[in-house]
């Protein structure tokens, strides 16, 4: 899959941080995914305290990006000129094994056909048009291309 | 206290034109709509004294205020929660202020200009870096998303979605200043249009529209005195289950498209019934936002209005959906879909329409007129409109 533009994709912390050690984590080729340093409470990223104790204190923790499809749409169009996959493209929403979290990605591969349900494996992977990686997806048992 | 038929909608205006194409600027836009809804309602525009609209724009309250050349101005409000899930809650905004009396002629508006603001259906500024690496980045993803699950976990059924499309058609072949009109659509023709954003057809997205909408909300008792047939609101509810469509995609229930219960046991739909002492049976017509067919079936799902699941083909039948003998008539100007779409505002003007008795697909009797604000938002709203009768 080669990067059809050289216009840059976002990628990276938000404005305020928050949210950096996920990223650098994707660097280390790891997912770290926030827990609430007080309760340990999972939650999404982007939320900046612990919804169920009030606390700010958050740690980050390794978790094993495997999961199944919650949900998929094909887009049909170039929604994106910056993104480095070719049209038609699968982005999945996966529930993740191990801590209740869903997280987006696209779904790599010769134009796959997702279900509900499906089990899926995640590929950090560095777009050549991007600073920071992101995580993508493949179906469960599918070799690294 | 309750808000119960103290207010009513006593002026309307619905100003569209292509999308990019409109001849004067949003501000004016705006303008020419209070103005048109004023003489329809027979006051003065000098005698609004409030404000509110939804989704952002730059035409406050005050800066409206001084171009009519108001009074006083004694209200102006902004719906927080992103896109057209506020369009209703405007309303409730403005009918809350007359009905509490800290105002007494409101205005709801919101006005379009894509030569200002872009397109919004490509509206990628509203997206971070959860969504935008992963190709999600218009409105239409996150709610594709949410309606693929709904049709494939839950069961729900793509004649759902296409009836009320077709639905839409075929109001607006009657409707002369639909986008729609003389563009009949069948079941083949759906069927056969590109997919946009799977499971989305290009017919299964709405339309975007330069032009500008604006409700005048006074009071019941002032509402009577006018002497025109006024819509009175009947319940009106803003909100959402708490943290819904706010969690990168992590909140429950995932497949409502806002209004339904949470924990707490309430939700926008059960409080809008209870506000109006109206079982969602008893209504007569519904106009209900459809950025995305998809979100639309979820919204009547969430107001009780069709059975979650695959129960929900049994009443999203053609001729269940389309007026004047439907036993659940939708969109009946065509909708954002067919008629036009100026963030969905339009569709709250028909819901008044059909309380007057003048939609160009006019229900046999309309005392109960629902309109559905903006689905799966992080905030949503509805309002239920009622003819002198249901007082
Ligand atoms: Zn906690």
């Amino acid at each position: 899959m080669t990067a059809a533009t050289t216009e840059i994709l976002p990628t990276g912390p938000a404005p305020d941080d928050g949210d950096r050690p996920f990223w650098e984590g994707l660097r280390e080729d790891r997912l770290l995914l926030p827990q609430c340093g007080a309760c340990g409470q999972r939650r999404a990223l982007g939320r900046a305290m612990c919804p169920g104790c009030w606390s700010f204190r958050t740690e980050w923790s390794p978790v094993t990006p495997a999961g199944t499809v919650h949900t998929w749409v094909r887009s049909a169009r170039a929604f994106m000129s910056e993104l480095d996959v070719p049209v038609p493209y699968v982005t999945v929403l996966v529930q993740l094994d191990d801590v209740p979290v869903r997280l987006l990605g696209i779904l790599l591969g010769e134009d796959p056909r997702p279900a509900i349900g499906d089990r899926v494996t995640g590929v950090i992977q560095q777009p050549v048009n991007a600073e920071w990686p992101v995580l993508r997806w493949r179906f469960a048992g599918e070799g690294e291309r | 206290m309750s808000l119960r038929g103290t207010t009513a909608i006593v002026g309307v205006a619905d100003i569209h034109h292509p999308r990019g194409k409109a001849p004067v600027g949003e501000r004016e836009l705006v303008l020419q709509a209070i103005l048109e809804a004023c003489a329809d309602a027979g006051i003065s525009p000098r005698d609004i004294d409030g404000f509110t609209s939804y989704a952002g724009g730059d035409n406050s309250g005050p800066v409206l205020a001084a171009d009519l050349g108001v009074r006083e101005l004694r209200w102006s409000s902004m719906v927080w929660g992103g896109g057209g899930g506020g369009a209703a809650a405007a309303i409730g905004a403005a009918a809350a202020a007359v009905a509490t009396g800290q105002a007494e002629c409101v205005v709801a508006f919101r006005g379009m200009s894509q030569r200002e603001t872009g397109r919004l259906g490509y509206a990628k500024y509203y997206f971070d870096n959860n969504y935008l690496p992963h190709g999600v980045a218009t409105p239409a993803h996150v709610c594709a998303l949410r309606t693929q699950r709904m049709l494939e976990h839950d069961g729900v059924p793509r004649s759902a979605m296409r009836n009320l499309v077709l639905a839409a058609y075929q109001h607006a072949q009657n409707n002369p200043g639909a986008a729609g009109y003389g563009k009949p659509l069948d079941e083949a023709g759906y069927d056969a249009s590109p997919f946009i954003v799977e499971p989305f057809h290009l017919f299964d997205c709405s339309r975007e529209n330069d032009g500008a909408v604006a409700l005048i909300v006074v009071s019941a008792e002032r509402a009577r005195a006018l002497g025109r047939p006024a819509a009175y609101v009947l319940g009106a509810a803003q909100g959402a289950p708490g943290g819904y469509s706010a969690q990168n995609e992590n909140d429950e229930p995932y497949t409502s498209a806002g209004f339904a219960d949470s924990s707490s046991g309430t939700g926008v739909a059960s409080r809008l019934w209870a506000q109006a002492r109206v079982k969602p049976a008893e209504v007569d017509v519904v106009q209900v936002y459809e950025n995305f067919s998809g979100p639309a079936v979820a919204s009547l799902i969430d107001h009780g209005l069709c059975p979650p699941g695959p129960a929900a083909a049994e009443v999203m039948t053609l001729e269940n959906l389309t007026a004047p003998g439907g036993s659940l008539p939708v969109n009946t100007s065509g909708g954002n879909i067919a008629d036009s779409f100026v963030n969905g505002m339009g569709l709250a003007v028909e819901a008044v329409r059909q309380i007057r008795g003048t939609s160009t697909n006019q229900v046999d009797r309309a005392d109960t007129s629902l309109f559905i604000g903006g689905p799966m938002a992080p905030l949503v709203s509805s309002v239920l409109l009622g003819s002198e009768q249901t007082l």
